[in-house]
């Protein structure tokens, strides 16, 4: 579901929410109306959350962003450390490795599985996707020690940025990089990937 | 008045040293509530493009934000905590010394805190381990010892104050008895319980898990700090979880105990303990001990089964709240001949923050949305409403029922209207421009946003003239209260001078 689907989810619940309050509230001035309790409607409340919640999960966990065992048509290396980003066809595991590594910009084909096996080198990071458009596609965490697998499709082709989604110090708002997503064959541009390797 | 009278005599006489305890931290509230709120006001300027001049170096954004949001979490905790016990002090005996001793170890971590503001230090509210120890040169090796320090101060002083809240309960009631679970068998429960002592007990409980948890992380990190060697980050992230997720549902309950005791004196309508009351605070004891999995949603490494029961127990809580504690303050109010004042008003509203609050949560606790939503300022949208238009009011409701009982005198309609149509369409509105820009994907924690994430920046300047509300609706309401105040203290003078 797109986040302003869900905001526009959020908002309805919440004037609903915010409707009933304000109608209690009016029935609450000057003297006692008849006496009513709203207790008689816990036990539809109750139903009502347990069907709404329960589908939901049931909906949604599948859904979730965990690798679950796609073959990927392209893979980046995306380690951070304060407060860069630095992409290789290779893992980096020292300052070394990551200063050789900070002039390469992946390139990843469109529509196909890129993985990106996210780590770092310092502090914990975010690794957020943003597409062309400057929607947020996908992220992960980068933690020192670990490395996060996140899967995901680019459906459009142009600059994609990858900016630092988890507050790592003060220049946290500067960490930033970018990759190209292409339209290509997937074999060619895995191939190409290969090559590019620095 | 007659009957307000009454009330105050039976409850205040009962326990002048919680008395003495909740006037300390009425005051505190009021006072550092604002000062720590200007802070964030200051970084929603900078994030507008306004102050990026005049304070060139953002560290001092990102100072203010940890002490924005560590003081506030601790104030809300602390302040929601001592409304708790003042709620529960009629039905139970505390050894107050212990309290006091809290109090003051409190004060001791809270300037050691505003000291390290000074020294640059700026981890963020949960100091995601091992940042304290990588600052990147911005602050020293000796900020983060004074701020290990000012945690272990604060933890032992918590502790002590949440064991003798247990204590003092147990003196009373045998443990399952607090918690309720006669009511669970047939026949009449024997014996009955006020539903704050039920509160409190599942509070302490939870309380003193969270910080077991907190000693343990700090332990952790004390052996980074002697060894330099870095011990286990996705460990000591969940221990944080654990405890500051665990520390701040805790300060909603907290309030929510008050509620319980405080509502029927202005409905007239008793809050009595029955089985779907039990079944939903036994509930929620099992249920916020693991809903803080969902923080770690974004952590691939972490089992993903620890996640899924972080959704289950993440969408489960919030059906003890809605259809016990949110229903029953609605019942309590409808077609009530209600007695509205400044307190029972911030008590109903603050009721309506934590459920709308609470369902923006719930949306970003579903591990599918949060693929989007993590540390966007979706997340800040949706504690802000709970804790500003739902935990504030309900602790600012508190002290201005302690100090209306006292004085006897109450506001003007139209003040209270002022000020409750100020902090609600403030509060919303300011909470809106969050929500917005979540949805947009603006990153939060950045002083600075991106040229092309203007939509931050311009939401940002859209949410100040709702933050100017928002402070208008505080000083009325401290002007208010102020005034109440300064005639309960010529009253206490003027019967004690007779005496």
């Amino acid at each position: 579901m797109a986040p302003t689907t869900i905001l526009l989810l959020w908002l309805v619940i919440a004037l609903l929410v915010a409707g009933v309050y304000i109608y209690v509230w009016s029935t609450s001035k000057g003297s006692a109306g008849a006496a009513a309790s709203l207790t008689r409607f816990r036990k539809p409340l109750f139903i009502a959350m347990v069907v709404v919640l329960g589908t939901t999960f049931l909906l949604t966990v599948p859904r979730t962003p965990y690798p679950k065992g796609q073959i990927p048509d392209a893979v980046v290396y995306v380690t951070a450390k304060q407060f860069a980003f630095a992409q290789s066809l290779q893992p980096v595991s020292n300052e070394e490795e990551f200063s050789n590594a900070l002039g390469y910009q992946a390139q990843v084909p469109v529509r196909g599985w890129v993985e990106f096996r996210v780590t770092s080198l310092d502090v914990n990071h975010g690794v957020a996707i943003f597409g062309p458009d400057g929607k947020l596609v996908g992220q992960t965490q980068a933690m020192p020690g670990y490395v996060n697998r996140l899967f995901v499709r680019l459906h459009k082709p142009g600059s994609y940025k990858i900016l630092c989604l988890e507050y790592c110090g003060t220049a946290h708002h500067v960490m930033q990089s970018t990759f190209q997503a292409v339209a290509q064959e997937l074999s060619s541009v895995s191939s190409s990937s290969q090559r590019r390797m620095p | 008045m007659t009957e307000l009278a009454l009330g105050r005599q039976r409850e205040l006489a009962e326990s002048p040293g919680i008395r003495h305890l909740a006037w300390l931290w009425g005051g505190l509230f009021l006072v550092l509530f604002p000062l720590l709120g200007l802070l964030g006001v200051f970084m929603r300027m900078y994030q507008a493009g306004w102050l990026q001049e005049l304070v060139p170096n953002p560290q001092w954004f990102y100072a203010s934000m940890t002490l924005h949001g560590l003081g506030l979490v601790g104030l809300i905790y602390a302040a929601s905590f001592v409304a708790l016990l003042w709620a529960v002090s009629p039905h139970v005996q505390f050894q107050t010394r212990w309290l006091w001793l809290s109090t003051g170890l409190t004060a001791v971590g809270v300037v050691l805190l505003v000291v390290n503001f000074f020294n640059g230090f700026a981890p963020g509210w949960y100091f995601l381990y091992p940042l304290p120890f990588v600052p990147s040169g911005a602050w020293s090796g000796t900020a983060t010892d004074i701020f290990l320090t000012a945690v272990a101060v604060l933890g032992v002083a918590w502790v002590i104050w949440e064991l003798e809240l247990l204590r003092a309960i147990a003196a009373r009631y045998p443990l399952k008895v607090a918690l309720g679970w006669q009511y669970l068998r047939k026949g009449e429960p024997s014996p009955e319980i006020p539903p704050v002592v039920l509160v409190a007990t599942v509070c302490a409980i939870a309380g003193i898990i969270a910080l077991l948890a907190a000693v343990v992380m700090l332990a952790l990190m004390l052996v980074h700090r002697f060894s330099g060697s870095m011990v286990d980050p996705l460990l000591v992230k969940n221990l944080i979880f654990f405890f500051g997720h665990t520390l701040v549902n805790l300060a909603m309950y907290h309030g929510i105990g008050f509620l319980y005791s405080a509502l029927p004196k202005y409905s007239g309508q008793p809050w009595k303990t029955g089985v779907p009351l039990v079944v939903a605070w036994n509930l929620v004891l099992l249920l916020v001990l693991t809903a803080y999995f969902h923080h770690l949603y974004m952590d691939f490494a972490q089992p993903t089964w620890l996640s899924v029961v972080g959704q289950f127990a993440s969408y489960g809580v919030s059906i003890p709240a809605a259809v016990v504690t949110l229903l029953g303050t609605l019942s309590q109010v409808y077609r009530r001949p209600v007695r509205w004042t400044l307190a029972s008003s911030l008590m109903f509203w603050g009721t309506m923050g934590w459920a709308i609050g609470g369902v923006a949560a719930v949306l970003d606790s579903t591990i599918a949305f949060n693929f989007r939503f993590h540390n966007t300022l979706w997340v800040p949208a949706h504690f802000h409403t709970y804790l500003l238009a739902g935990i504030v009011f309900i602790v600012l409701g508190f002290v201005a029922h302690l100090v209306q009982e006292l004085s006897g005198r109450g506001e003007s309609t139209g003040m209270r209207r002022a000020i409750m149509a100020l902090l609600l369409v403030g509060g919303y509105g300011f909470v809106l421009m969050f929500y917005l820009s979540g949805a947009n994907g603006v990153p939060r924690r950045y002083a600075v946003y991106p040229p092309d994430a203007e939509l931050g920046v311009q939401l940002a300047r859209i949410a100040t003239f709702f933050i100017a509300l928002v402070v208008l609706g505080v000083l009325l309401y401290l002007v208010t209260v102020g005034k109440q105040w300064g005639a309960a203290l010529a009253g206490a003078q003027g019967s004690s001078a007779s005496d």
